[in-house]
């Protein structure tokens, strides 16, 4: 009996507190735009399930349990409609968008919109194209930037997280249409509350309530407000300390080009590790990498050496571990010149440690948090910019609280942090090119690096990878 | 009494338009959307406002020039020169911290026609953008150091993004194959060997020359007053002279009707196809007609291809690149094969298509297509800098900021007979690439 009533009572709750918030731009323009965040991403302890999630949005284009991919295209068609849906690595994000005229009846838009969601047309035949699909897309992304990028991710991770969790090219022949009905289930199907950013007019919002009441089967209110308070924070998991140093030079070998890539990468404190925001860590990837053209990293290979056109910094975190770093793609006459810069100028501790507590660069330091600034208020001036913030702030990235408590680290605090990053610190620095030119380069200027070398076609392959590991 | 008169006085010169401008033209091309065209009365400078109550402003000024108007052997300068506008000018020495400071996006593009720089900032910060954009119209600082670097940054853009990827590589090549005079045969990036070629002096001369108030349009989206922008550009861009401008004039395209047909070898991991025609000039009569067809025929997610070749597993994506420009030009169709689908089973299955999609054509699909077109301009419309693009390209490839209003009303009245007709006439210039990957 209390079992029942315990059930009972959890079932109401939940039931409950499924609402729907929505953060409502008004914009005279007659296109109703609609996002769904959903905390969910294709992060999961199981390689194939996340290949799944990944896969996601693909199955979902197929159509409806009754209406075929042409016709679903041409049901959503009749209204100008699209709807997307992608998955990141910690969150999703449902989107609609169609143009709004208020004598229109949109009941088969709803019906339509409501059907896809919750009885997709999970097929034999739609789940063999979408496999073959992926696969032709896969070999096809194989570019430079997209190597380096998943070489230097996965090599960083440990070898446990590697084998459980990273879906890879061999990974497409063991996903099953039962996967991508429990990702929908287990992840999206939820009765949590909702959370959604609008822009139209006005007199669209009952529309969107309709929409959104009927597709994602939501019991409880349906709350329109500009600005809301954050999500729940999740909790922080890992520290760095799970993870050892090393050093390793990467040489992906491809002979003939005339434009190597090149990427340094090292492990940086988790995204949920909130002292990252008083440290020189933080400072120091500001100002080298965060700021785009008027970083320390454009400035020096683009502004001063004209070594490449193309610099990205990068810091993606994923589910355990975060990583920054930047890919630059110099010409192959310019290399040697690239590996000096890295190896003398960007290695990161070498900067931090020599430039951050000049007084220009802590001036530098709080303008750049001013422009950060000013950013922000053209962001929060949408309300999908608004939606992003908050989605930063339930990882615990939101600056604004560490703004009103702003202070340049000190001295002790600042050896204290290098101390914890270079003892933990991974580092790899990845070269696409031939490797008869790059390795005696990478013996000259990286000499305590670990030399690993890859086929250009192994990238997508696991096995290659376990070969990296630290 | 005296008070009353101070009060007038004071109204009177808030309300007053700067006496150095004219203003040429006012509509509302949209509900809500007021725009104001003035011309600058020292310099022949064109201006539109378009008040708005957001938070932020966009700022754009638009260029009469593109890389149609290079010299002979000085390919790619137009774009490169686009580069050096980002390497400050003298009140504004360090252009990117200005632009970074403000906290503003910002970016330019070059196109064959036009460049067209822009920002967006906080409202604030408008007085300072238009300081900045004025002092880099005309106090650049241009010197070999500064230019040898954008070179090698623009070197490596052109390897990046039109040797290496397979899709650029073919946007490079495929006007080259078929055009024989024209200045559009080249695109914005250049040839290399005029890359190589080209000095600061060339573009110093191309700067005083282009960079001119005569040949800009500046464009305001966002909360401001009329009054308050105008006195901020008076300020800031009024002491400018006008220069004499002079353009190559570029040859006319000889009609031709036979196929030219080349195979080109890339970076690519399966095949891909592009097939071309000539497509109409923007103010020719059939350029509402020839955009519709070609997004009929070619878009990816509601044209004709995708049904024949994606669905069917041949291709895996498909597009069509058609929006027109100044003069007549070229629309193409992109397809990239499945793998393992041979060049020759893509082709069949292209030309399969093109004789059965007349057929494939009613009225609902193009009521479908103009809902999505539709949508797609509103929604452009949303924001600032949206507005901004949209009346800045209008302006300098029309004349008439309202041209892309117009083009969709036409586009209401084009029938499926209009369609089929147009799609009839797809027989000027034609011209088919293939890209094969390297090794095969």
């Amino acid at each position: 009996m209390l079992l029942i009533i315990t059930t009972l009572l959890s079932l109401f709750c939940s039931v409950a507190h499924a609402d729907i918030f929505v953060d409502h731009e008004k914009d005279p323009i007659p296109v109703i735009e609609v996002n769904v965040a959903f905390p969910k991403g294709y992060a999961s302890n199981d390689s194939v399930l996340s290949g799944a999630a990944t896969l996601l949005p693909g199955i979902l284009k197929a159509g409806t349990s009754t209406l075929d991919r042409k016709a679903y295209d041409e049901a959503l068609g009749d209204f100008a409609a699209s709807v997307d849906f992608s998955v990141g690595n910690l969150f999703s994000n449902w989107s609609l968008k169609f143009p709004y005229f208020e004598e229109r009846d949109y009941s088969p838009l709803i019906k339509v919109l409501s059907e896809n969601w919750n009885s997709p047309r999970f097929t034999q035949k739609e789940f063999n194209k979408l496999i073959a699909k992926s696969k032709a897309a896969a070999l096809s992304s194989l570019n430079d930037d997209y190597s380096i990028m998943n070489s230097a991710s996965r090599s960083l991770v440990s070898i446990k997280d590697f084998k459980l969790k990273t879906f890879m090219f061999e990974d497409f022949d063991l996903i099953t249409l039962n996967h991508f009905k429990k990702v929908l289930a287990s992840k999206y199907h939820s009765k949590q509350d909702l959370w959604a950013g609008m822009v139209g007019p006005d007199k669209a919002k009952d529309l969107v309530a309709k929409i959104l009441k009927s597709t994602f089967k939501k019991q409880g209110k349906i709350h329109f407000k500009r600005n809301y308070q954050v999500l729940k924070k999740q909790k922080a998991e890992v520290t760095l300390a799970d993870y050892k140093a090393s050093k390793r030079l990467l040489i992906v070998h491809k002979k003939g080009r005339q434009q190597n890539v090149m990427s340094y990468f090292s492990l940086a404190p988790k995204a949920f590790d909130l002292d990252r925001w008083q440290t020189t860590f933080d400072f120091a990837r500001f100002v080298t990498i965060d700021l785009g053209f008027e970083s320390y990293l454009w400035d020096q290979i683009r502004e001063k050496n004209g070594l490449a056109y193309s610099v990205h910094g990068q810091s993606p975190f994923f589910y355990r571990r975060e990583v920054a770093g930047f890919t630059t793609n110099p010409l192959s006459t310019k290399i040697e010149k690239a590996f000096a810069l890295i190896a003398n100028k960007l290695l990161p501790n070498t900067y931090f440690k020599s430039s951050y507590i000049t007084e220009l660069d802590k001036k530098l330091w709080l303008s750049r948090w001013q422009s950060f600034e000013n950013r922000k208020i053209i962001s929060k001036s949408t309300a999908n910019g608004r939606l992003g913030q908050r989605r930063s702030v339930a990882l615990g990235l939101n600056s604004q609280n560490q703004l009103k408590t702003l202070k340049m680290p000190s001295q002790s605090q600042a050896s204290q942090f290098l101390k914890k990053h270079s003892q933990t610190s991974l580092k790899l620095i990845t070269v696409v090119g031939d490797e008869s030119k790059i390795r005696p380069l990478a013996k000259k200027y990286f000499p305590d690096f670990k030399i690993l070398k890859l086929g250009y076609k192994d990238i997508l392959s696991r096995k290659s990878y376990v070969k990296l590991r630290p | 009494m005296l008070i009353l008169s101070l009060l007038l006085l004071a109204l009177s010169c808030q309300t007053r338009m700067p006496s150095n401008f004219d203003l040429e033209k006012k509509s509302e091309p949209f509900p809500g959307l007021k725009v104001y065209q003035y011309k600058l009365k020292s310099n022949n400078m064109h201006v539109l406002l378009v008040p708005k109550e957001t938070t932020v402003v966009a700022t754009a000024v638009a260029y009469d020039v593109g890389s149609k108007d290079e010299a002979k052997g000085r390919t790619g300068l137009a774009h490169l020169f686009e580069h050096m506008m980002f390497r400050g000018s003298t009140n504004f020495p360090d252009a990117k911290q200005n632009l970074a400071s403000w906290g503003g996006v910002t970016n330019a593009f070059t196109s064959r026609d036009m460049t067209v720089y822009y920002e967006v900032t906080p409202k604030k910060y408008l007085s300072e953008v238009l300081a900045f954009e004025a002092d880099r119209m005309r106090n650049l600082i241009i010197n070999k150091e500064l230019f040898d670097i954008e070179r090698g940054a623009v070197v490596s853009e052109r390897k990046l993004s039109y040797e290496d990827p397979p899709i650029g590589k073919l946007y490079w090549q495929l006007p080259l194959f078929a055009l024989d005079q024209h200045n559009y045969r080249t695109g914005p990036i250049g040839h290399q060997k005029d890359l190589d070629a080209m000095t600061a002096t060339d573009a110093q001369n191309f700067y005083r020359q282009f960079y001119a108030p005569n040949n800009a349009t500046i464009i305001v989206v966002g909360s401001f007053k009329i009054n308050e922008a105008l006195t901020y550009i008076d300020k800031s861009f009024g002491e400018f002279k006008a220069e004499k401008i002079i353009r190559p004039t570029s040859p006319v395209e000889a009609t031709r009707r036979t196929l030219r047909k080349k195979t080109i070898r890339g970076k690519s991991q399966h095949n891909i196809m592009v097939d071309a025609h000539q497509s109409p000039a923007i103010l020719d009569k059939d350029a509402a007609t020839e955009a519709l067809t070609c997004q009929l025929f070619a878009n990816s997610s509601v044209g004709y291809l995708r049904y024949q070749l994606v669905e069917k597993a041949i291709a895996q994506s498909v597009w069509g690149s058609c929006w027109p420009s100044r003069e007549k030009f070229l629309s193409m169709f992109f397809l990239q094969a499945y793998p393992k689908v041979s060049t020759s089973k893509l082709e069949k299955a292209y030309l399969q298509a093109r004789k059965t999609f007349p057929d494939w054509l009613d009225q609902k699909k193009l009521d479908r297509l103009r809902s999505y077109y539709l949508s797609g301009r509103w929604e452009q419309l949303r924001s600032n800098q949206g507005i901004a693009i949209d009346l800045a390209t209008s302006i300098v490839s029309t004349n008439d900021y309202e041209y892309s209003f117009k083009l969709l009303e036409e586009m209401q009245k084009i029938t499926i007979e209009d369609i089929k007709k147009r799609f009839a006439a797809w027989n000027k210039l034609p011209t088919r690439m293939f890209l094969i990957p390297e090794g095969r």
